[in-house]
């Protein structure tokens, strides 16, 4: 398992600051975040390119914080294919082997067994100036793993290929991933990635972790608003609760509170509970909080309680107190609501059902790009929904869209996320 | 032809005619008697392969020296790298004969690191060590500049991929960086050399004796007169020609492989 601990890296202007979050074997790990946030440097200073200023990094149970980069057993796959440009297939392969000492027949052994693994056996004795992206890319693959290291490091592995060997290559990460048990960190800006491949994510915005866990858990509870444009939310409201069945989302109106999907934290009542169980993701172990030595910020229960599972979600602890904070809250009277552009349909019939809101908007801005078009709406209570078509689907659309008609559109109910952290 | 072309064409025509014409009439207009004559004249023969010997030995000395600059220059940024990219540059814009001038000042038996050599037993006034250091101050900006051009031009997550996959910082610099920045050291060693192999200026002033081949050249036309240095020159242009191509020619072949 590799434990990343309050990692602070400087690198002239740029800093990491207070990293945390924990891979277990065979976990695949996703981060995701903006170009130019650090996420390279990260993957570099768990390979050991870059010294951490303070912090430690933990691989099965050794510090290898000060270890270097050769001594880690951490394999690093750059996007740009990096291969060795005077060395052929084999050799590049092979580099590592050769370095080992290990005799030419196991090492040829191991780099066929590895090809084979990968698809590229038929590729061994080529130079490299003929390959495709995809074999590149393999090549590259088969170079760090033929080194069997615990932890593979990928920077943006998919971004420099077209789409249909994007495709093939996730095929060949998953498979990776599962049939040699290896921890994988991918470092990555597209959301697909992080949904197809990753069982967990961090997000990461300008040196800092904005919010470890789940790919789903994140898309359903993102804990900020950033984290939530991060993840392609691109429609904000903020919502007030008037009564026990109804929250006023200012720019859309009046809609039942049940019709609404609660991320887990607003999930409890006020009955005494026995346990609670947060979501636990980074550290190594999940805490147990005795009642005992409980902190100041439990005070908001008097009801006796047995046990409470705490984990630290890779966070400084005030994100703790926050999150718990909310629990006090529990039912906020002030809310931001938010959603994806692809929650908004424009559609022909009323379905309140399928629905979480849905009236008449006015089309106010239609932008057309390459892919797609991109739509702002009007509401009656003059919010502003974002949305977006693809070519095709407007095609299909039983009206042509003009700036200033009225339209019928619904907001998915499933999409919208209560945001918790803004005030 | 369109007046653009034209234009480019004839001022690289003009160019190019006047960069050969001297050479070229040199070559045609040498005695061949005089120049058969040369070519049997031991003095020459001692000159000219002297000059290539010391010329190769400052090489040798840059590169191991040069190299490692070269790589540092490459990879790191540092506060004063200008300066020390200017001091580099420095004998490639002062006249070589000051540059002669203030290594008599440095080498010379009673200065400060002439003094520590003599001690060791090595001189550098008027021997073949004094040639090839003189040779090796002025001509070493043209190794290092390429060199370091190389290094630039290897990409960086190449080295730090041969990290992770297990080599030493030295595995490194001699599988990775030293191979693929190569085809620059060697060009920037070939010009190293021929610019020792020209150099005048600042081996006339340390080490006048033993006689070099532009030495040689100069001395001929001040005792005898044009007729007589003209052949000695001819000669070091075709060997310096012949030499050249075929080092070009192998450097190209290498790469290639």
């Amino acid at each position: 398992m590799l434990v990343i601990k309050n990692i602070h890296v400087h690198l002239g202007d740029f800093q990491l600051q207070n990293i945390s979050f924990s891979v277990q074997p065979g976990e695949y790990r996703i981060i995701i975040g903006p170009t130019g946030t650090g996420k390279t440097m990260l993957l570099e200073t768990i390979a050991g390119l870059h010294r951490p200023r303070s912090g430690t990094i933990v691989l099965d149970d050794q510090d290898i914080t000060r270890t270097p980069p050769e001594q880690r057993d951490i394999g690093i796959v750059y996007q740009e294919y990096a291969l060795f440009p005077h060395l052929t297939v084999f050799e590049n392969i092979a580099f590592g082997l050769v370095l080992q000492k290990i005799n030419k027949k196991t090492r040829a052994e191991k780099v066929q067994e590895m090809a084979t693994f990968l698809g590229i056996e038929h590729l061994l004795q080529r130079s490299q100036c003929h390959l495709s992206g995809g074999e590149r890319q393999r090549v590259a693959l088969a170079r760090t793993l033929v080194m069997r290291p615990s932890v593979l490091l990928l920077d943006e592995p998919l971004s420099a290929v077209d789409s249909r060997t994007r495709d093939q290559l996730r095929a060949v990460l998953s498979r990776i991933n599962q049939q040699l048990k290896l921890s994988i960190i991918h470092v990555t800006h597209d959301l697909s990635e992080a949904f197809v491949l990753g069982d967990t994510m961090t997000v990461m915005h300008r040196g800092k972790i904005l919010q470890n866990g789940t790919p789903k858990t994140i898309l359903k509870a993102p804990l900020t608003r950033l984290v939530a444009e991060l993840l392609g939310m691109k429609n904000f409201f903020q919502a007030t609760r008037i009564d026990e069945d109804f929250l006023q989302i200012h720019g859309l109106g009046k809609v039942p509170w049940a019709s609404l999907e609660k991320p887990a934290w607003l999930d409890h009542n006020h009955q005494p509970q026995k346990a609670m169980k947060v979501s636990h993701c980074g550290m190594a172990s999940s805490q147990v909080l005795r009642l005992s030595d409980k902190p100041a910020w439990l005070d908001y229960n008097h009801q006796p309680q047995k046990t409470m599972k705490v984990s630290h979600c890779g966070m400084a602890r005030s994100q703790i107190l926050q999150l718990s904070d909310k629990r006090v809250t529990g039912r906020p009277s002030h809310c931001l609501i938010s959603f994806p552009d692809w929650a908004v349909e424009i559609t022909p019939e009323q379905n309140a059902a399928r629905y979480f809101w849905q009236d008449m908007t006015t089309v106010t801005a239609l932008h057309s790009t390459d892919k797609q078009v991109l739509i702002t709406l009007q509401t009656r209570e003059n919010g502003t929904i974002h949305t977006s078509f693809s070519h095709r689907e407007i095609q299909a659309f039983p009206i042509e869209l003009r700036l200033g008609i009225s339209v019928l559109t619904g907001i998915l109910g499933k999409e919208v996320h209560i945001l918790s952290k803004e005030q | 032809m369109k007046p653009f072309p034209l234009f480019f064409f004839t001022l690289a025509g003009i160019v190019l005619f006047l960069l050969t014409m001297p050479i070229l009439n040199m070559l045609t207009a040498s005695d061949p008697a005089l120049l058969s004559a040369t070519m049997q004249d031991k003095e020459v023969f001692h000159a000219i392969s002297l000059t290539l010997r010391t010329a190769f030995r400052a090489t040798a000395w840059g590169m191991f020296f040069g190299i490692p600059l070269a790589y540092l220059l490459a990879r790191n940024t540092f506060p004063g790298k200008s300066i020390v990219q200017g001091l580099i540059d420095l004998p490639i814009m002062i006249p070589h004969t000051a540059m002669g001038v203030a290594l008599l000042m440095v080498y010379g038996k009673k200065f400060i690191l002439g003094s520590v050599f003599a001690k060791l037993g090595i001189s550098f006034v008027g021997t073949e060590l004094g040639i090839s250091l003189a040779m090796a101050y002025v001509s070493l900006p043209f190794l290092v500049n390429s060199a370091r051009d190389g290094f630039i031009a290897v990409n960086e997550g190449l080295e730090k991929t041969a990290r992770t996959l297990g080599a030493t910082p030295w595995q490194t610099f001699y599988k990775i960086s030293l191979p693929l920045a190569r085809r620059a050291i060697i060009t920037g060693a070939i010009m190293m050399w021929a610019r020792g192999i020209s150099e005048f200026g600042a081996v006339v002033i340390l080490a006048y004796h033993p006689m070099v081949a532009p030495i040689l050249i100069w001395e001929r036309f001040e005792s005898y007169g044009l007729k007589y240095a003209r052949p000695v020159a001819s000669l070091l242009i075709i060997i310096c020609l012949i030499v050249f191509a075929l080092l070009r020619w192998l450097a190209q072949r290498k790469q290639e492989m």
